[in-house]
């Protein structure tokens, strides 16, 4: 299966470490794994604000650096979704169609393509882990179920998780967004900060020392709340807890 | 009443009381939760979502061909149907009915519609009365406030505030908060105002064309009290407000109050196809700028059926409150009616969103709500209030789409976390910076990493 | 041009009638009761706030020993009901319903022109008799049971009025009835 990675901007620069353990997940699952160097932003800021000429433009860079592979895999389910759904909203959105159906968020991918009894990770995580259920993980990409839904309860992010030796798996009270939404954060910086913060608290209330996901954006989001306020609760990329590698550790 | 700034201003005012924001966030996160158990009792739920989707589809399709059904049928059973094309013109007709009447004492029962069209005051300058009978609406009336939620006028409000409200217009017990007390005290002193009405005016849930029928659905009954006991019932409806008959209320009915408060119904589901013996009903069939969102992409936004489920699920509208929408609808279809009536006064509302799609997820006429917000953002960045916005984002996508520009960018950035002194990085221009850390870039990117890598894989 | 034509002007796109029917066939599973039907009734009137009374025995004095200080009663059922000029001063109306909803504790009454509607909204305790063989699953079936427009009004009503519009407490007896029992007969 040949592989292409995308990194999105900001995890290049400020999460090497989840985007190195996700290269490393999908190696030890039998992946041809490349980094298209030429890769740049997907375009989500663009989309969501619409600003939709820009958008095209990073649209099909993304098209012309991903189109030929068989897969495309992503440590990010909010670049993931902008992919596969918003990219058709785009004038001649249809030429994105292919990209759609061959997209996948890491999770969604170990989960759908690698299969769950085929995971195997090694390392042990035995810290009460908090797993945050990213808005677009589950209500674009059905990640997981939606909890609005009267449908049967499922997660794929947890099916993939809780094969981690010793993972204990703590979800919070409430499936509520953490605030980021990208200019969101500053836009309405009161609304989310207040967001986010419930959103640790709802975590906290449970214990837990960990707090992970499939979007580094939350993550960061919800990170930038905790150092400010000192509290002691950490965050790591789920791609880090497969891979068994600490926050920041980039030794190959 | 304060003007309406933008969102944002108004939801930092909201939010500084922390502790309100809190209880208010939680009040409403309750009615969602009630509604989740509510869908949960019945397995084909999704199933009733998807049919009250198909039948405002289909209806929106025919609108023109069942409202004139609906006229026929009404004006059959004996119900007056006239037709305004805006608020001012629905208000004129209203007033000039009850000028006929000779109406002095009017009591209303919910209608969003009426409050869009500034019905009250436009009446009230004229000399006639109006008394809101929703208790929720009755609440605000008195305290010269206006509704923040449209299931839930009064969410707003602490039972001390409704304490205060009631012992300065009511002359009830200083310093009672109690719920039972202050509802019997406003039951009395309204059951006074329904007996001396000249008039009842409503709104309408569900228009009935093939029965020509309104529906109404309240759990006070005021609107049944209001009708019963006046001999003139006006009832004000939009024109998307039709659907092709009783056996649709099927859908709606079961969805309607389980979505809005979690309740299996409401406790009077009414349903009025003709004026009682001596009577006299008319229906005000409004446009007011909907007839203008038919063929556009907001149109999915006229299958809405008033539930306010959009707004308990939202955790913006929860943390923020129903005034700081600066309008009549608050919420996430508060934004999309409120942006296509006035882009520019509103264009903060469609930002005013992380685009979470719980809405989406809960609405019983699954109407894309967050889907439209996204679209709308595309006027809506190009309003005046966004040009620096526009700008911003503009150099975002150069330095993203420049490599060497996003290199120097990202090496300053990492200077300034590192080295620039705390206050500086911190000052009143970084709003990230206010309550938030600046995140640290790390010492290497994946990129150079992935150099490693290679060079490692070729040997 | 007047208001009606302008409006449905510019709703000319959608000015034809449908080809297809909207109604649907109801092809999927609804929620159905069978043999726990009347019991889900109860429960459903009764967290409503409404109370059940499984009797035969429904006779006017029977009914108004339900109610604690009971003043004046209208019974509804008689074929000319007496019916006093002030209905606010009726403490009790006593009614009969041909249909019941399972689901949400619901029964349908018509007034028909035979009382006057305040009769429904005014007295401060509402009895209605119905017949547990009258009960329905859900309101599908009872939509397709009630003629709406052969009355000029026709009510769903389950339970007493209520309220929760003070800090979400709920609060029985709003603008209309504040006790609502329900007496349910072979």
């Amino acid at each position: 299966m040949r592989v292409a990675l995308f990194v999105p901007c900001y995890m290049n620069d400020f999460h090497p470490d989840a985007a190195l353990s996700a290269y490393e997940v999908l190696k030890r699952h039998g992946c041809d794994v490349v980094y298209p160097r030429n890769q740049k932003c997907c375009g989500q800021p663009f989309l969501n604000n619409g600003m939709h000429e820009e958008a095209s433009e990073m649209a099909d860079i993304f098209l012309s650096v991903f189109g030929d592979f068989d897969y495309i895999v992503s440590p990010s389910s909010s670049c993931i979704g902008a992919v596969k759904y918003r990219y058709a909203t785009l004038e001649g959105g249809e030429r994105f169609d292919s990209l759609s159906r061959k997209s996948y968020e890491l999770c969604e991918f170990l989960h759908d393509i690698v299969g769950v009894e085929n995971l195997d990770f090694q390392t042990p995580f035995t810290r009460k882990t908090g797993l945050h259920d990213s808005c677009h993980a589950v209500r674009e990409l059905y990640l997981s179920s939606p909890s609005e839904l009267n449908i049967p309860r499922y997660s794929k992010v947890e099916a993939v998780l809780s094969r981690v030796p010793g993972i204990e798996i703590v979800r919070p009270q409430r499936d509520e967004c953490c605030g980021f939404g990208g200019g969101f954060s500053v836009m309405e910086p009161d609304i989310s900060v207040m967001m986010g913060r419930d959103r640790i608290d709802d975590h906290s209330s449970k214990g837990v020392e960990v707090i992970t996901g499939v979007d580094a954006s939350c993550l960061m989001h919800m990170e930038a709340i905790a150092r400010r306020e000192k509290r002691n609760i950490s965050f790591l990329h789920i791609a880090n807890i497969l891979a068994g590698r600490e926050k920041g550790d980039i030794r190959l | 009443m304060r003007a309406f700034t933008d969102h944002p201003t108004e939801a930092s005012r909201f939010v500084s009381d922390g502790e309100r924001a809190h209880w208010h966030d939680r009040a409403l996160w309750f009615v969602r939760a009630k509604r989740d158990r509510a869908s949960e009792t019945l397995p084909e739920w999704e199933r009733l979502r998807e049919e009250a989707h198909r039948i405002k589809s289909h209806t929106m399709k025919h609108l023109a061909w069942y409202l004139r059904l609906f006229e026929e049928r009404a004006t059959a059973n004996g119900i007056e149907v006239r037709w305004a094309s805006d608020a001012l013109e629905h208000n004129e007709i209203v007033a000039s009915i009850l000028r006929e009447e000779g109406v002095e004492r009017v009591v209303k029962s919910k209608s969003m519609l009426t409050e869009e069209c500034g019905l009250n005051p436009y009446l009230q300058e004229r000399g006639i009365e109006v008394v809101d009978t929703d208790l929720g609406e009755r609440i605000v009336q008195l305290a010269g406030d206006t509704p923040s939620h449209i299931v839930l006028p009064a969410i707003h409000l602490k039972k001390e505030d409704v304490s205060e409200i009631f012992a300065e217009h009511m002359g009830t017990e200083e310093g009672n908060s109690d719920p039972v007390y202050l509802t019997v005290s406003a039951r009395k002193s309204l059951r006074e105002k329904f007996l001396t009405a000249d008039a009842a005016i409503t709104g309408v849930n569900f228009a009935l064309a093939r029965e020509g029928a309104v529906t109404i659905c309240t759990n006070e009954g005021n609107a049944d009290l209001g009708v019963a006991v006046t001999k003139l019932h006006i009832a004000s409806m939009g024109i998307e407000k039709i659907i092709p008959s009783a056996q649709s209320l099927g859908v709606f009915t079961r969805l309607l109050a389980r979505s809005a408060t979690g309740q299996a119904v409401t406790t009077y589901t009414s349903h009025y196809s003709a004026p009682e013996e001596g009577a006299r009903m008319v229906v005000v069939i409004v446009d007011n700028g909907r007839s203008g969102l038919l063929a556009g992409e907001e149109s999915p936004i006229l299958s809405c059926i008033r539930c306010g489920s959009c707004m308990n699920t939202c955790p913006v509208y929860r943390r923020s409150g129903g005034h700081s929408y600066g309008s009549v609808v608050p919420g996430p279809i508060g934004t999309l009616l409120a942006y296509s009536r006035d882009g520019e006064r509103y264009s903060s509302l469609p930002f005013a969103c992380t685009l979470c799609a719980s809405c989406t997820m809960v609405c019983p006429a699954k109407v894309p709500l967050h889907d439209t917000i996204y679209r709308v953002r595309k006027s809506a960045i190009e309003t005046p209030t966004y040009t620096g916005k526009r700008k911003a984002l503009s150099l975002i996508y150069a330095l993203l789409r420049y490599r060497p520009l996003y290199l120097t960018a990202m090496t300053l950035y990492g200077w300034a976390v590192k080295y620039l002194p705390r206050n500086l990085l911190y000052s009143g221009y970084n709003v990230w910076g206010r309550d938030r850390d600046m995140p640290e870039p790390a010492r290497r990117s994946f990129s150079r990493i992935y150099d490693d890598i290679e060079r490692r894989e070729d040997g | 041009m007047d208001s009606r034509e302008a409006i449905l002007r510019a709703l000319s796109s959608s000015d034809r009638a449908p080809m297809e029917s909207v109604e649907m066939e109801l092809d999927f599973e609804t929620l159905r009761f069978g043999e726990n039907r009347v019991a889900v009734f109860r429960q459903n009137l009764e967290s409503a706030g409404g109370e059940v009374i499984e009797t035969d025995d429904v006779t006017i004095e029977e009914i108004s020993s339900r109610f604690d200080g009971v003043g004046i009663v209208v019974d509804t059922r008689e074929e000319t009901p007496d019916i006093p000029e002030d209905i606010s001063g009726v403490s009790l109306a006593i009614f009969s319903s041909p249909l019941a909803v399972a689901e949400n504790g619901a029964v349908w009454i018509e007034p028909c022109g035979r009382y006057p509607d305040s009769l429904l909204t005014l007295p401060i305790a509402l009895a209605v008799v119905v017949s547990r063989k009258d009960i329905v699953d859900n309101m599908h079936e009872a939509y397709e049971r009630v003629e709406i427009g052969k009355c000029g009004w026709g009510l769903f009503l389950s339970g007493p009025s209520k309220t929760a519009d003070i800090e979400q407490s709920l609060v029985i007896g709003a603008h209309g009835a504040v006790e609502m029992k329900l007496f349910l007969t072979e």
